[in-house]
């Protein structure tokens, strides 16, 4: 038993100061100013300043934000995290995912819009690339997706090149004559 | 000026030997001062109420863990520093303000390294180290935001101010130290048990640990409570940590506030 939770423990990176343990059920709006551990139910919204470590049997029915998170059970609400948000492969996250970094395993279930965060910012700052926004029409995001979202970024990537290099031959042209 | 409370149990023979040695150290120290015998005509509270009225600015506690809890359901807000010489046992709360036993604690006492630490308050009484429900259906409310709610039967409650022996499953660890003294926080330790194949014994699933400012304790039926070892019935309980209330003289080895 103590070992499982050790486990949990280092997964957070640091060791949890509230635990709701597999049998317990929390309702109502929790606010946390330290690492919050979750194994059993929480229902009505979670909140925390610091890290979020959701169990394989933990089920959350509420609206979450955490700096750091990482999810191995599952979660009905929206997801905001700050920094990185890590789905394990028994992952379920059924809503809408606001991060700066995203980490998914194989065989983790998404059903609901990803926003990346930091892209929002860079994108007003510097060009019309816009916010990276994906939306999933299945719910499980899978390898082969993620093959078609890198397929896709590299077309963008290779038109930029391309129109690159047909304007410099224009100018080269231009200059020859 | 100190004042020194000593509990009705020190004026047993096997005790005067250390007694005897501990006034020699303090007389030696220069802290002596007046003493008041608990007995069941004296109580904690007013021999300290009548000495914070002449102007005692510590007072000494001499005795175990029940003595002290007196002395603290005694002083409550008042604004005095309290020290400890531990005799007898159990003496937890002293080792957790990493204060020895005996004849050595009056050495902790005359270096006055002081902490103001939080005191908890269930329905109105102070206590210092915690308060523990050791069964049943209960419901609690935490800061007013949330209920905990347990499937199972029959569960145990410790509420912690202090770290102590009566936090069960030590092997747990915790960041935040359950029961740090100064972090304006009670540490709600909710341990359900499960009852076992064919209803024989009792097992207990994992721990549950909240940090709670003050919580709401709740069950359909009165049920048992201790405050740092002094038990009281109730069917519902109020708790609440009250921040920075007591200025405690601590040692080196004390479990919180590590320098």
């Amino acid at each position: 038993m103590f070992q499982k939770q050790d486990m949990s423990n280092r997964e957070v990176g640091r060791e949890p100061e509230t635990i709701i343990s597999a049998s317990v059920k929390l309702e109502g709006d929790f606010v946390s100013q330290g690492n919050v551990l979750i194994e059993g139910e929480v229902e009505g919204s979670l909140k925390t300043e610091k890290d979020l470590r959701v169990g394989e049997q933990a089920r959350i029915a509420a609206d979450v934000s955490a700096a750091s998170a990482s999810v191995a059970g599952e979660v009905r609400g929206n997801l905001e995290v700050t920094n990185r948000l890590e789905l394990e492969p028994t992952a379920r996250v059924y809503g809408d995912i606001k991060t700066s970094d995203l980490i998914v395993a194989s065989g983790a279930i998404i059903t609901g819009r990803i926003t990346m965060t930091s892209g929002i910012e860079d994108a007003s700052n510097k060009s019309s690339k816009g916010n990276k926004s994906v939306k999933l029409s299945k719910g499980v995001l899978k390898d082969e997706d993620v093959k078609e979202l890198l397929a896709e970024e590299t077309e963008e990537v290779m038109g930029e090149m391309e129109e690159k290099e047909t304007a410099k031959k224009t100018i080269n042209a231009f200059f020859t004559k | 000026m100190y004042f020194y409370i000593y509990d009705s149990f020190l004026s047993e023979k096997k005790y005067s030997r250390t007694l005897a040695a501990v006034e020699t150290r303090l007389t030696d120290l220069g802290i002596s001062g007046k003493i008041g015998r608990l007995s069941p005509f004296t109580t904690a509270k007013g021999l300290i109420r009548d000495e914070v009225r002449r102007g005692t600015e510590t007072i000494v506690v001499v005795g175990n863990d029940e003595t002290v809890s007196r002395a603290v359901e005694g002083i409550g807000d008042v604004k005095i520093t309290l020290g400890l010489i531990p005799i007898g046992s159990p003496t937890t709360i002293a080792e957790a303000l990493g204060i020895p036993s005996g004849e050595e604690a009056c050495d902790v006492l005359s270096k006055r390294l002081t902490q103001k630490i939080d005191l908890g308050r269930v329905n109105g009484r102070f206590f210092l180290s915690s308060v523990r429900i050791p069964s049943g259906r209960v419901v609690i409310e935490g800061d007013g935001q949330y209920r905990i709610l347990m499937p199972s039967a029959d569960c145990e409650v410790v509420v912690s101010n202090l770290r102590n022996a009566e936090i069960p499953q030590p092997g747990i660890k915790v960041a935040n130290n359950p029961g740090d003294p100064m972090d304006g926080l009670l540490d709600a330790m909710i341990t359900p048990h499960l009852s076992s194949l064919f209803g024989f014994g009792k097992r207990t699933a994992s721990s549950s640990v909240i940090p709670m400012r003050r919580m709401n304790i709740t069950s359909e039926e009165p049920i048992d409570m201790f405050a740092d070892g002094q038990a009281f019935t109730n069917d519902n309980f109020l708790i609440e940590v009250v921040p920075d209330c007591l200025k405690v003289i601590t040692g080196r080895s004390r479990a919180f506030a590590q320098v």
